[in-house]
């Protein structure tokens, strides 16, 4: 079992991780790990913004990772290991003084319920407010958002229908997309 | 986690823009229900924007890398380098205790003093075998010990039997020489000196071999007298033990009545031929012209110099009878023959070479007249044995 072999193992995650809890068996772990280690070097390189700080990080990772998975009840492997990820770079990030000030807000907790049940009703009185919040957003916002979730255009085509710069859009859907969020917050209470 | 999460491929096509706007935008809404997507995305457009490489093989390499090692760790545990580590430590004591030299025999010289006849002998001595003398108040007067290198140390350097050496002279080993050995016959020179162990009295240097060999010139008959005289002088006033005494006794006695001198010269210039055999016959020359005439050399013309380091069990007289009657009945009442053999493990003869005859019919039948006669003692098991047998002297 190497992990260099062309064709892959057919071993799910799970069964992988399994293996290697009952046998202890560093290749095994080696090869979980192998096939996730390129989300965990972009969500490094995300953060450092270096090369081979990303790469040394990925190593790192490892290392922690040989005790952790033993330690921990995990369900889902990839998801798992994008969180252990995160949060390793943050408090890189943190440890480096003079450097980009990390909040605590940004670390990942798991999330207990990511789709919470709504019945069709509280569904309709969600969406009449939804409108009335994009009613309120400034324009530039409000043609990024309902370009982007209600006429679904990719960020490419309302680059191309507005004029915007590609970093505009985003900036205009992401702050569109909070304020909409506290506006929804607001009509909650 | 989305579906794109672990495609990291398709993720860069659309980093690229090498998607089609829906494939883009279902990325791109992904992206925003899905915190891992969006930073793998961003982590791509950082690659890119920094132009760095793929480093998927890089990263597989050095998880390989990692798991190997720990593996090799797990082959070579410290049990097992504790065991190897075991066995080379024993191995190398073994081959210490094996090829580690052998405490060597110190020979010191210890006496300052040296008598003036000590230094007499000695001077007449070419060194040619380790030699220790010894001296004391009370043994004075001819004090040599002639040994082989090999021959047991407490025989002759016990502290109790030397308790006041003067002096210790050692010598290098030179090779063995051939000598003749014959059986019946005894001492014939004329010219003779017996060199004897002397010390004090339980020093038990026993001689259980005399060899004679001849330097002077068969026409020193005058010396040869006077010469026999001096030897049995000197063996009076050896401290042997009775037995040997008497043998030396009627060997020289014999060798004075022996009016066959068969001895060639090799060197007319020397005087003393002093031949010591003690143990393993090693021969010990007292000059440097005089040599012992080795049996390989000239053997027809050269006459024995007769040692007894084999003797037939049965003696001499009745094993010469033996053979004469055993001839006889093969017609041969002339004969003379030079023959050597060794013993096997019932002491009969085996190995008979008959180095010379007077008949070759004797040949024919000397081997198994030999193997089927009596049964042999060799004193000195390194060599063979060496008789001569003779008709003229079977009545002697």
């Amino acid at each position: 079992m190497k992990l260099n072999d062309s064709s892959p193992s057919l071993e799910s995650d799970e069964s992988l991780l399994t293996k290697y809890l009952s046998t202890d068996d560093l290749a095994v772990l080696g090869e979980l790990y192998a096939r996730h280690s390129e989300m965990v070097y972009y969500v490094c390189l995300r953060y450092f913004k270096e090369e081979e700080k990303s790469k040394d990080a990925v190593m790192q990772l490892f290392e922690q990772l040989i005790v952790k998975v033993k330690k921990q009840d995990i369900q889902d492997f990839p998801k798992w290991l994008y969180v252990v990820a995160k949060n390793f770079c943050l408090m890189e990030l943190r440890a480096r003084k003079n450097k980009i000030e990390v909040s605590t807000s940004e670390f990942v907790e798991f999330p207990h319920n990511l789709h919470p049940q709504e019945n069709y009703a509280e569904k309709e009185e969600r969406l009449s407010q939804l409108e009335s919040c994009m009613e309120k957003l400034p324009e530039k916002q409000r043609i990024s958002i309902d370009l982007f979730f209600i006429n679904q255009k990719c960020y490419k085509e309302v680059v191309e229908i507005t004029g915007f710069s590609m970093n505009d859009v985003k900036s205009y859907i992401q702050n569109g997309k909070r304020n909409l969020k506290n506006c929804m917050e607001k009509a909650d209470e | 986690m989305s579906k794109f999460s672990s495609n990291i491929n398709y993720l860069r096509q659309y980093v690229n823009g090498e998607l089609s706007p829906t494939q883009m935008y279902e990325i791109e809404r992904a992206m925003h229900t899905d915190e891992m997507l969006m930073d793998i995305i961003e982590g791509l457009e950082t690659e890119k924007s920094l132009k760095i490489a793929c480093p998927s093989a890089e990263l597989h390499a050095k998880i390989n890398s990692r798991t190997t090692k720990k593996r090799e760790r797990k082959v070579f545990s410290i049990r097992k380098f504790a065991v190897a580590a075991s066995v080379i430590a024993v191995l190398s004591f073994g081959a210490l205790f094996l090829f580690s030299p052998k405490p060597q025999v110190e020979l010191v010289q210890t006496a300052p003093k040296i008598s003036p006849l000590e230094n007499k002998i000695t001077e007449n001595l070419i060194p040619d075998s380790t030699l220790i003398t010894y001296s004391d108040d009370l043994h004075s007067e001819e004090i040599s010990t002639a040994a082989p290198s090999t021959i047991k140390r407490e025989k002759t350097t016990p502290k109790k039997e030397t308790p006041s050496p003067k002096k210790i002279m050692a010598y290098s080993a030179k090779p063995k020489l051939e000598v003749i050995i014959e059986g019946p016959r005894y001492l014939k020179n004329q010219d003779e000196e017996i060199i004897q162990i002397a010390g004090k009295s339980d020093i038990t240097a026993f001689q259980t071999e005399v060899l004679n060999a001849r330097v002077g010139s068969s026409s020193q008959k005058p010396m040869m007298s006077n010469s026999i005289a001096k030897t049995q002088g000197d063996l009076q006033r050896l401290d042997l033990d009775p037995q040997t005494k008497a043998n030396l006794t009627a060997m020289l006695a014999r060798q004075a009545q022996d009016n066959k001198v068969e001895v060639k010269e090799k060197q007319t210039e020397s005087t003393i031929s002093d031949v010591l055999i003690s143990g393993n016959t090693l021969a010990i020359k007292a000059s440097a012209d005089s040599r012992i005439i080795s049996s390989t050399e000239t053997f027809e013309t050269i006459v024995s110099k007769p040692i007894q380091n084999g003797n037939p069990i049965i003696g001499w007289a009745k094993f010469n009878t033996y053979i004469k009657e055993q001839l006889n009945k093969k017609g041969l009442t002339s004969y003379k023959a030079n023959i050597s053999f060794s013993l096997d493990a019932s002491l009969k003869p085996t190995l008979i070479e008959i180095k010379s005859s007077s008949d070759k019919i004797i040949n024919q039948h000397i081997k198994e007249i030999l193997m089927n006669g009596p049964t042999w003692e060799n004193k000195d098991p390194n060599h063979p044995i060496f008789i001569r047998i003779n008709s003229e002297e079977v009545y002697k």
